[in-house]
């Protein structure tokens, strides 16, 4: 057993902080701070999803941006395109040939993405201890948080989300989720450009 | 008595002779202008996923009834002729993660909850079964050749299913793989690509059930090694 459990812990993407943050109450603070005071948020990721049937990992790009109040584009570019866009209650997914629109309220699954997506954004996810088990961590260039589900069947299918937040401007630099088996998706933001100017136009669904 | 015996023994002999003829006859009426003929070819169809080839990875579209999926079809090929097949969401949600073994038997590693149905799983794993080719090695496979001489259609018989697979002259790669009954048509693939350059893309369609996947190949530009 002891064997299982470090295989299962050598799976885990990268090394992760291990030093409890000291202030917690502190770090919350700057982020309600910080979120209160961004109105946009523009950046690159580099998406990893690993998989340990793979050889290789798979990697793939694209562009994402927030703007208030709950306007988010997440778009691959690269090395296929998918387009989700949530404004207005609303997501849009666009693939190759296609486009969808749904209400947000309609679908559960919706519902939990979107909260997800604005609660890592915001900062709500941290104030979520009712459906996680919330634990703060650091370092010299991040803050981490580990965030891992109470209920069993989402345990099933996310067995812990892991947030980065740089430590210079509070931001989200990093996010891996990881599967109970231990396959996890691992989604780095670069180049990231707060409080631009991002016409509404980009929340659009055309 | 002993004649009333012989008579059924006859009987018995004379039905199963005729529906052999039936069932040979029925699935040969699905394939006009093909008949058998002696093996003139030695070499089997090859699958397009060659062992130890690396992954291959699919922008994937499924239609069922009206419903509208679409996510990224993995294919990991594994040094024998077993194969792992992980279907995700673009953005990196595992929707199943199935393995084909040489044996033909498929072990479901997992599958969302939301569409963990038996009968779906089945008719899925079916039909990625079919185009992998996986578990052919078993059956020698019988050959139909056209009569104007064209291509070559092998036959691989599996319980009550036959899986049928076009062979051109020019490759060993199929370019069409068929599954029936005995009687009807229950799904066929097309598979594009060139021997060169490899799979481009796959369409498959059933017959009786509204059911179709399109898979098409996305060249990855990058590997981040393990």
């Amino acid at each position: 057993m002891p064997l299982a459990c470090a295989l299962f812990f050598l799976k885990v993407p990268a090394q992760v902080p291990d030093t409890p943050m000291k202030d917690i109450a502190g770090f919350k603070e700057k982020l309600v701070t910080m979120s209160s005071r961004v109105n946009t948020i523009e950046s690159d990721f580099v998406q990893v999803k690993n998989l340990s049937v793979l050889a290789n990992k798979i990697t793939s790009r694209g562009n994402f941006c927030y703007r208030k109040e709950n306007n988010i584009r997440w778009e691959y570019l690269q090395p296929y395109r998918y387009l989700i866009i949530i404004s207005n209650g609303k997501i849009f997914i666009k693939e190759d040939k296609s486009q969808k629109q749904y209400d947000i309220q309609s679908n559960k699954m919706f519902q939990e993405m979107n909260k997800f997506i604005s609660g890592c954004i915001q900062g709500d996810i941290l104030k979520n201890d009712k459906e996680f088990r919330v634990e703060y961590f650091e370092d010299d260039k991040n803050y981490f948080v580990s965030l891992v589900p109470h209920a069993e069947k989402m345990r099933e299918m996310l067995n812990e989300v892991q947030i980065w937040f740089s430590r210079n401007d509070l931001t989200v630099s990093r996010i891996t989720m990881i599967e109970a088996g231990g396959d996890y998706t691992k989604i780095e933001f670069t180049n990231k450009k707060l409080n631009t100017d991002i016409p509404l136009e980009k929340f659009s669904f055309k | 008595m002993p004649g009333r015996d012989r008579h059924m023994s006859l009987s018995l002999c004379l039905l199963w002779t005729l529906t052999l003829l039936f069932a040979n006859a029925c699935s040969l009426s699905l394939f006009p202008g093909y008949h058998p003929q002696p093996d003139t070819r030695t070499v089997a169809p090859v699958s397009w996923f060659q062992p130890d080839s690396g992954h291959l990875l699919f922008n994937t579209k499924i239609d069922l009834m009206k419903k509208h999926f679409s996510g990224l079809m993995v294919v990991q090929p594994d040094s024998g002729s077993a194969y792992r097949v992980v279907f995700l969401t673009e953005v990196g949600l595992k929707i199943f993660d199935l393995e084909f073994l040489p044996d033909r038997q498929v072990k479901v590693h997992y599958v969302l909850e939301a569409i963990n149905r038996k009968t779906l799983i089945h008719t899925l794993s079916g039909d990625i079964s079919l185009v992998l080719m996986n578990g052919l090695s078993l059956t020698e496979p019988e050959i139909l050749g056209h009569k104007d001489g064209r291509d070559v259609i092998f036959r691989y018989r599996n319980g009550k299913e036959r899986n049928y697979y076009y062979v051109s002259e020019s490759t060993d790669k199929p370019y069409q793989a068929r599954q029936t009954g005995c009687v009807t048509n229950k799904v066929r693939a097309e598979f594009y690509g060139k021997p060169a350059t490899g799979l481009d893309s796959i369409k498959i369609k059933h017959d009786n059930l509204r059911l179709s996947i399109e898979l098409y190949r996305i060249i990855e530009i990058e590997y981040v090694a393990e």
